[in-house]
């Protein structure tokens, strides 16, 4: 029998009849590597994008949520392992055309589409073709993913999504390999490189007491090297999955070590938790509130007000790296209720 | 004022429930509610350890408030039921281990009870698809028994008439003239609604996508466990809890998951009907049993579009889609000191109206934590 090998991801599996690869979303069809679920989803929400999160993405507007079924990681942490971990056949209830999925988007007054729930390189040939057919009707597509990709395909990437949130777990090989199951952060590192080339890129780490808290001053530097504008999303882990019984993380605690690092990175957000007072963003010029958010749960913030004009402080007149500026929740109600 | 007490496990936050925003803590209430809920971080929804929470942070609440109405809800048997596989001997055992924990809380006090089932769980039929209707179909939620229609066509309302799971198609004139109700229900309300035929769900845009095991039962009467007198219908419960007041300390206890076939306690059916509209668990029906008001007489019809409600400065942002907090409901009525506990999320606070309500901060089965909503206005609040 003759494998092949999967060229979506740095896992590099070998598909063959017998084997699925660990995401268990790719087959071999005539010698070629092919989804096994296209254009299937197991949701569809109606979301503001902040909730995703996505905070300097047209901030204010609402997205449809879009999530899949399958990971090409482990985390043993992970909040969405129904969904990632599980077989994904029972979970993919809904098969929608990109044609379709972008109506559906239209019809309920959405601005933009993230595909957010589980990972999208493990459907990334249906992505990228919605990502073609959006892009066409003037609707932008997003991804939250774990950067996992082949460099190739996170140049692809890139130019296909117009916004894209990676999440950087550590910045160590042992949690990486101890937690998450691949090696090391390398390929994630490239690929954040990559993908801030060519699209819009935020990065969100979700911090494991004792585990990677300590890595908060190198990712915080990587992530200044690489853009001091880039948006840091730093979770407070809520521990699911096979870590189910570890603590939260001391707010405070990590509160403290972010304060060292946002004077190399000023966009430091700090959430995953009710009523944080860290979501909103200050101008790092004048100190003024640009952007008031309310955490309303887990990721589940939502903007209260804002001080934008255009992608400037409306104070100062500074220059932010908010892209499309401040969009109205309600821009697009009313538009159509029916598909055409 | 309603004033909310976040606590997601070493921190807290105070916010007035109504913006949002951070408020401040100058109230004994608030005190006491940031006592109770650091020392009672919620277990989590799928945990029978949830259970035990309600009456942990009750007889907590009980010693350091001494409320004369308690408001419980125990939303454990229905969670579990809904959301993992259950052999019978498996949900035997959950329902008597949810009765021994109201026991547990009605041996250590003084309160008359007045226990009412929502309705027994049935098996999960299946799905109604509603994404190749032309239409718009809202039907958010993780089982979702009525579905709304904005802007159909007669293809659209032929197609889903016959589709396999739905009862009936109304609109929304054909409903008022019907069930008649406030001016703001019909605002909301779609141009039409499909109802699910019991064990059917509707599915689409919104929904939940955890598999299901069970669903709620569609059920003519709930069982109403009472030593009080009188009442019909679970519109009447409140005037019933109210009288009983008068006399005497009274729980008003909900126990979810549980209706007539499983209830263990001797009990007298009240009515869950609205017409030919059935109750199951929802905002709806808590409300009906907390307020004595039909689902009629408040914004938020079945298809509700919450998307179209929700702004930047939307009130009450903890409260889900809710706009406000009704002041028809028993604590709100009822002037003596009063507490609820709940790990039904939101709807403790929203359909108790007590002085302080304690809930489980959960969020589609995500646990963040506990909230305790501390009315600041209330008459007896201040004597903590």
């Amino acid at each position: 029998m003759v494998s092949t090998e999967c060229p979506f991801c740095e896992r590099r599996c070998r598909l063959d009849d017998d084997h699925a690869g660990f995401c268990h979303t790719y087959q071999v069809v005539d010698g070629e590597v092919v989804e096994r679920y296209p254009h299937r989803y197991s949701s569809l929400h109606v979301n503001h994008i902040e909730s995703v999160p996505f905070y300097h993405f047209q901030p204010g507007s609402r997205t449809l949520v879009l999530g899949g079924a399958g990971c090409n990681f482990d985390c043993e942490y992970c909040a969405n392992a129904y969904v990632a971990r599980s077989d994904p056949e029972p979970l993919l209830a809904y098969t929608v055309s990109p044609e379709r999925v972008v109506a559906l988007a239209e019809q309920y007054g959405c601005h933009n589409i993230a595909f957010a729930i589980n990972e999208p390189t493990v459907a990334l040939p249906t992505l990228l073709e919605l990502a073609q057919v959006a892009s066409e009707a003037g609707l932008p597509v997003g991804v939250l993913t774990n950067g996992y990709m082949a460099a190739d395909l996170a140049e692809e990437m890139g130019k296909a999504f117009a916004f894209v949130n990676v999440s950087l777990k550590a910045i160590t090989e042992a949690f990486y390999r101890d937690h998450v199951g691949v090696p090391g952060p390398e390929v994630v590192m490239r690929n954040i490189e990559i993908l801030h080339r060519r699209t819009h890129v935020e990065v969100s780490t979700p911090i494991v007491q004792g585990l990677n808290d300590g890595d908060i001053p190198t990712i915080a530097s990587f992530l200044a090297d690489l853009d001091t504008g880039t948006a840091w999303h730093v979770f407070r882990l809520l521990p699911e999955y096979k870590m189910a019984g570890y603590d939260r993380p001391p707010i405070q605690d990590v509160n403290a070590a972010l304060e060292g690092a946002r004077e190399l990175l000023p966009f430091i957000y700090f959430g995953n938790f009710v009523g944080s007072h860290w979501v909103s963003t200050l101008c790092p010029a004048c100190g003024n509130l640009v952007i008031e958010r309310i955490n309303l749960g887990g990721c589940s913030a939502k903007l209260r007000s804002h001080g934008l004009h255009g992608d400037r402080c409306a104070a100062c007149s500074e220059s932010l790296p908010i892209v499309g500026g401040y969009v109205d929740w309600h821009s697009k109600d009313g538009d159509t209720w029916t598909l055409a | 004022m309603d004033i909310g007490v976040i606590d997601v496990i070493d921190w807290q936050t105070v916010v007035d429930m109504r913006d949002g925003e951070p408020a401040g803590s100058e109230h004994a209430g608030i005190d006491l509610a940031s006592e109770v809920c650091a020392s009672h971080p919620y277990p989590g929804d799928l945990t029978t350890e949830g259970t035990r929470w309600v009456t942990d942070v009750a007889l907590d609440l009980n010693a350091r408030y001494a409320p004369d109405y308690v408001f419980l809800d125990y939303a454990g048997l229905y969670l579990q039921g809904v959301f993992r596989p259950q052999t019978p001997s498996e949900w035997g055992g959950r329902v008597r281990g949810v009765f021994a924990e109201v026991e547990r809380f009605l041996e250590a006090t003084d309160f008359a009870p007045v226990i009412v089932g929502l309705g027994d769980l049935m098996p999960f039929r299946g799905y109604i698809d509603t994404l190749d209707l032309a239409c718009l179909v809202s039907a958010a939620g993780m089982n979702t028994r009525g579905a709304g229609l904005f802007g159909p066509s007669e293809a659209d309302l032929a197609k889903v008439a016959d589709r396999e799971g739905v009862s009936r198609v109304v609109s929304r004139g054909a409903f008022r003239a019907e069930f008649g109700g406030r001016d703001a229900f019909y605002e909301a309300c779609p141009d039409a609604i499909a109802f699910a035929k019991p064990g059917y769900v509707f599915h689409g845009v919104n929904v939940g996508s955890r598999p299901l095991h069970q669903v709620p039962r569609p059920a003519d009467y709930l069982p109403l466990h009472s030593p009080f007198a009188g009442g019909d219908s679970l519109t009447d419960v409140p005037q019933l809890v109210l009288q009983g007041l008068e006399e005497e300390k009274v729980a008003l206890i909900l126990v979810e998951g549980v209706g007539c076939e499983t209830f263990p306690l001797s009990f007298r059916r009240v009515s869950n009907s609205f017409g030919w509209y059935r109750y199951t668990l929802s905002p709806d029906q808590y409300l009906a049993l907390t307020s004595g008001r039909h689902l009629v007489d408040y914004p938020y019809p079945p298809g509700y579009r919450y998307e179209l409600h929700d702004d930047v400065d939307a009130p009450y942002p903890f409260s889900g889609i809710f706009e406000y907090l009704p002041e028809e409901t028993i604590g709100r009525r009822f002037e003596g000191r009063s507490v609820a506990v709940g790990n039904r999320s939101i709807l403790t606070h929203l359909a108790a109206g007590t002085d302080i309500a304690v809930e489980c901060f959960v969020r589609a089965l995500y646990n963040h934590g506990v909230m305790a909503t501390v009315r600041a206005e209330a008459p007896s609040a201040a004597r903590c």
